[in-house]
């Protein structure tokens, strides 16, 4: 059993000590991998994979010359690397602001314009964290999809997605930036609205009103009741009813069915929903509870 | 060989295999040359001609059970055959050309309800072009029974012959959900090198059918509603239209966004009263339901945004908008007009500059004004023998913040922040608040290979008098209550070796809402996470993530004010979720063959604990979520135009949800819910696919 062992790890030990290539991957989004960052930034021998690595800007937007903007109408490779090649963009060897100072003197613009003063930039994250220039992937990122990059950091935020009640992102439907722009917005949490419920109006526009009948909290933020990562309460609640709706109201009868863990109607079913389902605001003139 | 020699000689190997020269020893001037080498050769590279791929991918699967959760979103979640076709022509012109032309139109999952289509077009540097249809499905509800009749439709019925008690005998079942169908359409245009000019239109349509809780306006105490299959068909349409400047320095951009949302069929819906005991002539007891009324969003947008050197930046965003709403109401009341006539003006104000003052200090700070002024008019009125008065809502928000950085060493830095954050509000228990909130952290690339950052915070939230109209007296709303919090992260990223990276990462949040006699007390969640990725061969890729959290809250509460003597009562809430994962690819023959399997597990529970002054209570059911997922794959190249890809999924998964499970339609009082139970299924899927690239 011993010898087996031995022999196992000798094997892998082996494999280990081989000579290691880049780990391309093909983009694809339908593979059922979760998002983790399975890409270890070193390369082992990168001087016999330079000219691949090289070849690679090929298939990437800088490389069109007849784009003006772009390095390679602009001096070719010395455009980003300098011009003894003394950028080599080491993530190790390198600060930030050395590593994005050749991006950002082109893309300091358009979704970019925020960069300078974002958490993202003030947390010491360079371009080349997220991005890698050669290559063909959409928006030149480093894995296959955002969920994979983002979630590389964001490890909690990747576990949500796989709780019960989430928002499409684990199965492709949406990105991270449909609701956030990690280069900085004018909004909090770098979201692409100036304000939380801006971004949900984006594709809830039927919670904005004005309403007749407005529910305080619901105007001011969204994720007073909701995480919109994901929850174990549907529809990504912070909390069950009754107990999220207790948290500011104990009128007339929200209390009593809790008080003594009895089943009844103001906790089985939709708990407080089973009646006052209207709770985003409504229209109704009767609506004052937002029962109608 | 001799046993310990032999084993001598393993071990060696083991530890020459473990431990492997570092990349990062090897000089940068070797790499720094071969560079150059390589980067004269593509100087010379001849020039290719404009490039034209196009590629067809057509997959057949079968599930052979239906599923609530896999598929939700993309359609494969019924049992039985799915065709699922998909493919990509695109364009570019050569590299080196005179133009930097391309498009690419691409279609996925055609044989699904999330099927799409996207063509994007341009040249590069000049202009852009895109257009997109989308569909996306999302079942919420599968096999449940409900006594209405033309459930999903405007037209609600209940059997003539049916009643309150006997409503079990009158089910139909419905598997319910809704689809969006999203078509868009936009471009870009480089007017000079500096300024440019884009739009883009979206237009959505939703419709399906959802759940919803109607009471038909009977008393509280008659514990009378329903929860009824209710359509959804409404549409919004967004249009945008910006101009931008990009100078050196100085960038800049004006834009403009219209976003208008409307009913495709009708405002009011009218529910029968399944409630009843009788439901002949329910018809005659009909509640209307308002429905989400058409509304529109008008927002002027403005940015500039100055650098002052590489490091160093101020910049401002103005936002002003408008949101209008004037449906007309579904019943005449006196007191209220016809219609609301609603407006909201908002106005959001960013200030923000950054710089770094001294080589080892990066500074930021900003400024954020943000109002909500609702125009809309406050109405008194009589309803019932009840005078009603509507609230709309206006707040402002007046929120600094400074953060500092400080390089203590190379590679190390010292954080500090400071947020200050006021609002005011209307028609609010509490009319101030305010929240100051302090951080400091420290973040270190100083090891080799290692990346790691540490955060405490702490912050305060109090506010002016608080003010209940309603009873009790002493409950806080827990997001305006005083709050104090504190916080605690760490993230690291190790590269353990070449091959091996962990990356751990954990938070906590506790929040003390002590000062609020009722109302939430106290809440606390912390989060643990780590994820491996290990690269043992050039061939083999592995990862690994785990990832725990955790949520406990604590509300204290008071018996309804009816009861002579209210007692006093406390919840304890605790929601635990766990999710594990590994998986794995194996280029069984490189660039021919790869093959891969994932395990994914996620357990969630929600517990309940009630507590009563001077005995009683209980405690609630857990509610439960289990998924087990087991994917295998394998990816075989036929020859350099002919991919195939086999996959199979093995799905577990299984909720319990004392709300719902064993209810059924009549047994919690006098509502009439909806025959359902949590899912439970065990389905497999398994697909084909094959991709021909010409």
């Amino acid at each position: 059993m011993r010898q087996w062992l031995i022999l196992i790890v000798a094997a892998v030990a082996l494999a280990t000590a081989g000579p290691a290539t880049v780990w391309a991957i093909e983009a694809d989004p339908e593979r059922p991998i979760r998002g983790v960052d399975k890409i270890p930034e070193v390369v082992v021998d990168r001087t016999a994979q330079i000219e691949e690595h090289v070849q690679r800007i090929f298939n990437s937007p800088h490389a069109f010359t007849a784009d003006e903007r772009t390095p390679f109408s602009q001096g070719m490779c010395n455009a980003c690397h300098g011009p003894g090649m003394e950028t080599l963009f080491n993530i190790e060897k390198e600060s930030p602001e050395r590593l994005n100072q050749p991006c950002l003197s082109c893309h300091e613009e358009g979704a970019r314009r925020h960069w300078k003063g974002s958490t993202h930039e003030f947390s010491g994250l360079a371009c080349v964290n997220c991005h890698a220039m050669h290559n063909e992937r959409p928006r030149l990122l480093k894995a296959d999809t955002q969920m994979e990059v983002c979630g590389s950091c964001h490890l909690d935020r990747r576990a949500d997605f796989g709780k019960p009640s989430h928002h499409p992102v684990p199965e492709g439907i949406m990105e991270c930036t449909d609701c956030h722009n990690p280069h900085g917005t004018p909004g909090p949490n770098k979201l692409v609205g100036h304000t939380i419920n801006e971004t949900c109006f984006n594709c809830h526009a039927e919670k904005r009103g004005p309403f007749l009948w407005e529910h305080n909290p619901v105007r001011e933020s969204c994720v007073t009741c909701h995480d919109p990562h994901g929850s174990i309460h549907r529809p990504l609640l912070q909390a069950r009813s009754p107990g999220l709706c207790q948290q500011c109201h104990l009128g007339t009868h929200s209390d009593v069915g809790l008080s003594a863990a009895r089943m009844d109607f103001r906790v089985q079913g939709r708990s407080c929903l089973n009646c006052h389902s209207q709770i985003h605001g409504t229209n109704h003139p009767r609506g004052h509870v937002f029962k109608e | 060989m001799h046993a310990s020699r032999k084993t001598a000689l393993i071990m060696g190997l083991c530890a020459l295999g473990l431990i492997p020269v570092p990349a990062w020893a090897q000089p940068d001037d070797e790499v720094r040359e071969a560079a150059q080498e390589a980067a004269a050769a593509i100087a010379d590279r001849p020039g290719v001609e404009h490039t034209v791929r196009r590629e067809v991918r057509l997959g057949l699967g079968y599930l052979d059970n239906d599923s609530f959760r896999l598929g939700r979103f993309t359609g494969v979640n019924e049992e039985g055959w799915f065709l699922d076709m998909g493919f990509l022509l695109q364009g570019q012109d050569a590299q080196n050309s005179e133009s930097a032309r391309y498009w690419r139109l691409e279609g996925r999952n055609l044989g699904l309800d999330s099927r799409s289509l996207r063509l994007d077009a341009g040249d590069q540097g000049r202009y852009s072009s895109f257009f997109y249809y989308r569909e996306i499905p999302n079942t919420l509800y599968r096999n449940l029974g409900t006594p209405y009749r033309g459930s999903g439709s405007g037209n609600l019925r209940l059997p003539e012959d049916g009643g309150r008690e006997v409503a079990d005998a009158f089910l139909t079942e419905r598997t319910l959900g809704t689809s969006r169908q999203g078509l868009g359409a936009g471009g870009r245009v480089n007017l000079d090198t500096r300024w440019r000019a884009s739009t883009a239109v979206h237009h959505e349509r939703k419709d399906g059918t959802i759940i919803r809780g109607v009471n038909n306006n009977h008393f509280w105490t008659q514990e009378r509603s329903s929860l009824v299959p209710v359509p959804v068909d409404y549409e919004t349409t967004r249009f945008e239209a910006d101009v931008t400047y990009d100078g050196d320095e100085l960038q800049g951009r004006l834009g403009y966004q219209l976003s208008v949302f409307s009913q495709r069929d009708g405002h009011s819906l009218d529910v029968p009263d399944a409630t009843r005991p009788d439901w002949s002539g329910a018809g005659d007891a009909v509640g209307t339901v308002s429905l989400e009324p058409d509304n529109q969003f008008h927002q002027v947008t403005g940015s500039l945004g100055y650098s002052f050197s590489d490091t160093g930046r101020v910049g401002a965003d103005v936002a002003l908008g408008r949101m209008t709403q004037d449906e007309r109401f579904v019943e005449d009341v006196a007191g209220l007009p016809g219609s609301l006539n609603g407006r909201i003006n908002t106005t959001l104000v960013n200030l923000r500059a950054s710089g770094r003052p001294h080589p080892r200090v990066n500074l930021r700070a900003g400024y954020r004004y943000d109002d909500r002024d609702n125009r809309t008019n406050a109405y008194e009125y009589e309803l019932d023998n009840r005078v009603v008065a509507t609230r709309p809502v206006s707040y402002t928000q007046n929120r600094y913040h400074l953060d500092a950085s400080y390089r203590v060493q190379d590679r190390t830095h010292l954080n500090l922040g400071v947020v200050r954050d006021e609002r005011e509000r209307t028609f609010s228990d509490r009319k101030d608040t305010d929240e100051t909130a302090y951080r400091i952290g420290v973040r270190s690339r100083a090891l080799p290979r290692t990346s790691l950052n540490v955060e405490l915070g702490y912050a305060e939230q109090r506010g002016s008098q608080y003010e209940r109209e309603t009873g009790p007296e002493e409950l806080r709303q827990y997001y305006l209550a005083d709050r104090d919090r504190r916080t605690a992260s760490a993230y690291a990223s190790f590269h353990v070796t070449d091959r091996i990276q962990v990356t751990p990462r954990v938070q906590w949040i506790d929040d003390d809402y002590t000062r609020s006699e009722l109302g939430l007390q106290q809440a606390e969640r912390q989060v643990w996470a780590v994820d491996l990725s290990w690269v043992p061969t050039d061939r083999i890729t592995t990862y690994g993530f785990y990832a725990y959290e955790r949520t406990e809250a604590r509300q204290a509460g008071r018996e309804a004010l009816a009861f002579a003597d209210p007692r006093n009562w406390r919840s304890d809430r605790d929601d635990e979720s766990v999710t594990l994962g590994v998986g794995g690819e194996y280029d069984l023959r490189p660039d021919r063959f790869t093959v891969g399997a994932e395990v994914l597990h996620v357990e969630t529970s929600g517990r309940l604990r009630t507590l009563v002054e001077g005995g009683g209570g209980g405690v609630y059911p857990s509610l439960d979520s289990r998924l087990t997922q087991f994917s295998l794959y394998g990816d075989y190249r036929v020859n350099e135009n002919l991919d195939f890809r086999l996959r199979y999924m093995v799905e577990r998964y299984r909720e319990k949800d004392w709300g719902v499970d064993g209810v059924g339609v009549t047994g919690v009082g006098n509502l009439i819910l909806l025959d359902q139970d949590s899912p439970d299924y065990t389905t497999h899927l398994i697909a084909g696919a094959l991709r021909y690239r010409f």
